[in-house]
């Protein structure tokens, strides 16, 4: 079951030689994450703000979905799977 | 694409995969279903069901709330795909294009090796879930008649005449007269519920009847429109693959929208009806048009429609112009009992229409549609607002693409309904 969350988190990313922002973990709620694949990513925008989002699984839960503000620079845990 | 939406919700999230997901709005006691794994469809579950009536069909359905926006990116990056195989892309539906290829088709081994290389990237670029079905063919409509009839990751042609080498092909090869012959009326792309109704009140059943009708009794029905399904009857289309960059956009500009809950009375409807009369003024400006027939439809809970347009003496890209000729017609009415869905849209479109007024309130107006367009360019939609809207909020709206009809995307990117 999805679970809406919109919490700010704190995420460590990488930069790929394509240009590509890769989070590669996050804290959420003192706990830290690792994400073992990025599923899907896509981007739109609010106002002048570019939003990209990353569909991802980490070893707790098989998908998490996380923004990426460009404006504010603030990375959001948007949702995640819970158990049903 | 095939099963668009739910390929999209399964390739975000692998608990959802191999399952039978059905994707819906956010109010998910009203939505129907937009979209349907194959999971789902070998249960019966199909397009436009309520998800009341898809769960009878198949009990462990699982009913994602549809993301529009991730829907366009993924379209932006597939159209890239096809547009660097030929720059005359015709792009129909937010899953749709239409691709000539006979000019570039040669250089990569012909159209059955164009189309698998095609299909290969698809996958490459949106992920390994993603398929399409590809019909090839002289003519527009007999391409998209290929495309439905094998899906999905389908591959069929459709030819006038079939040789020998043809059937050594790696695609399906139908001939013109085969595939029209095993299609029913209704599997024409042009041809729906009502023409086909219609036609089966003609005495006309089949694509074959059809064909045997003279083009003077189909023009004497159906107008300029007669001509096509003679033509089409008899395989031929002659309507080219209008390339998105020549196209003119915009016909019209709408939304629909079912109430979370039924409402009552129509100071239960203004509010709505004035944040949807904004929406569409926004994106008036913001592409540059301006309009003049204003069109309102309500449906209540038995389904049924009042509607009803008004044509201003005008053109305008001012909101507030739209909610009050949609707030004259309803002064026509009598309110409804109950209304579930509202449906509003402006059309008579003209582009880049400059009209200098000379009354002070006109150019005032102006001035300030101006400076809350750049604000709410800047900051997100409905920064500012008129403060009647301040409590006014939408749910997730998925689907209405082919309804507003907004078959370009401009740059590859496509205004999202809220």
């Amino acid at each position: 079951m999805i679970e809406q969350i919109c919490e700010p988190v704190d995420v460590v990313v990488s930069f790929s030689v394509a240009g590509k922002i890769v989070p590669r973990k996050f804290r959420w709620r003192g706990r830290v994450y690792d994400i073992l694949k990025i599923h899907q990513r896509h981007e739109t925008r609010d106002g002048k703000a570019v939003l990209q989002f990353f569909h991802c699984t980490d070893q707790s839960s098989p998908y998490r979905k996380i923004c990426f503000n460009n404006i504010t620079n603030i990375w959001t845990l948007e949702e995640t799977e819970t158990d049903p | 694409m095939n099963s668009y939406f739910a390929t999209c919700e399964q390739m975000s999230n692998p608990a959802l995969r191999g399952k039978p997901i059905g994707v819906g709005g956010s109010n998910l006691e009203r939505t129907v279903v937009t979209a349907a794994s194959y999971e789902a469809k070998r249960f019966g579950v199909k397009v436009g069901m309520s998800i009341f009536e898809a769960k009878r069909f198949c009990p462990k359905l699982i009913v994602v709330v549809g993301d529009p926006e991730k829907y366009v990116d993924t379209t932006t990056k597939f159209l890239k795909v096809f547009q660097a195989y030929s720059p005359d892309l015709e792009i129909f539906s937010i899953d749709e294009a239409f691709l000539d290829v006979t000019r570039t088709h040669e250089r990569f081994g012909g159209p059955v090796a164009l189309a698998k290389i095609i299909k290969n990237e698809i996958r490459k670029e949106l992920g390994e879930l993603f398929t399409i079905s590809v019909g090839i063919s002289y003519n527009k409509t007999l391409a998209k008649l290929a495309a439905s009839k094998m899906k999905p990751d389908g591959l069929v042609w459709i030819k006038r005449q079939i040789t020998e080498e043809d059937r050594r092909s790696a695609a399906k090869i139908m001939a013109t007269k085969q595939a029209l012959a095993e299609s029913r009326l209704i599997d024409i792309c042009g041809i729906g519920s009502r023409i086909e109704r219609a036609l089966l009140n003609m005495g006309v059943t089949s694509l074959d009847a059809l064909a045997r009708m003279t083009p003077e009794r189909l023009r004497k029905r159906f107008g300029l429109y007669g001509i096509f399904l003679y033509n089409i009857a008899h395989g031929e289309d002659p309507s080219p693959v209008v390339p998105y960059w020549l196209e003119d956009p915009y016909r019209s500009m709408g939304h629909h929208y079912t109430i979370p809950k039924d409402i009552h009375s129509r100071e239960e409807l203004e509010p709505l009806l004035l944040k949807f009369s904004e929406k569409i003024g926004r994106r008036l400006r913001a592409h540059g048009y301006r309009g003049r027939t204003i069109h309102l439809l309500l449906r209540n809970s038995d389904l049924l429609d009042l509607s009803q347009q008004q044509t201003l003496s005008e053109d305008t890209d001012d909101g507030y112009e739209i909610y009050k000729a949609a707030g004259r017609i309803l002064d026509q009415w009598v309110f409804p009992e109950s209304v579930r869905m509202l449906g509003i849209s402006c059309s008579h479109l003209v582009k880049n229409y400059q009209q200098l007024s000379l009354l002070n309130d006109a150019l005032k107006r102006t001035k300030v549609l101006e400076a809350m367009d750049q604000v709410n360019d800047r900051y997100g939609e409905f920064t500012v607002m008129r403060a009647r809207l301040l409590k006014t909020k939408l749910k997730v709206h998925v689907g209405g693409f082919v309804e507003d009809r907004a078959k370009t995307f401009k740059q590859f990117g496509v205004t999202i309904k809220k």
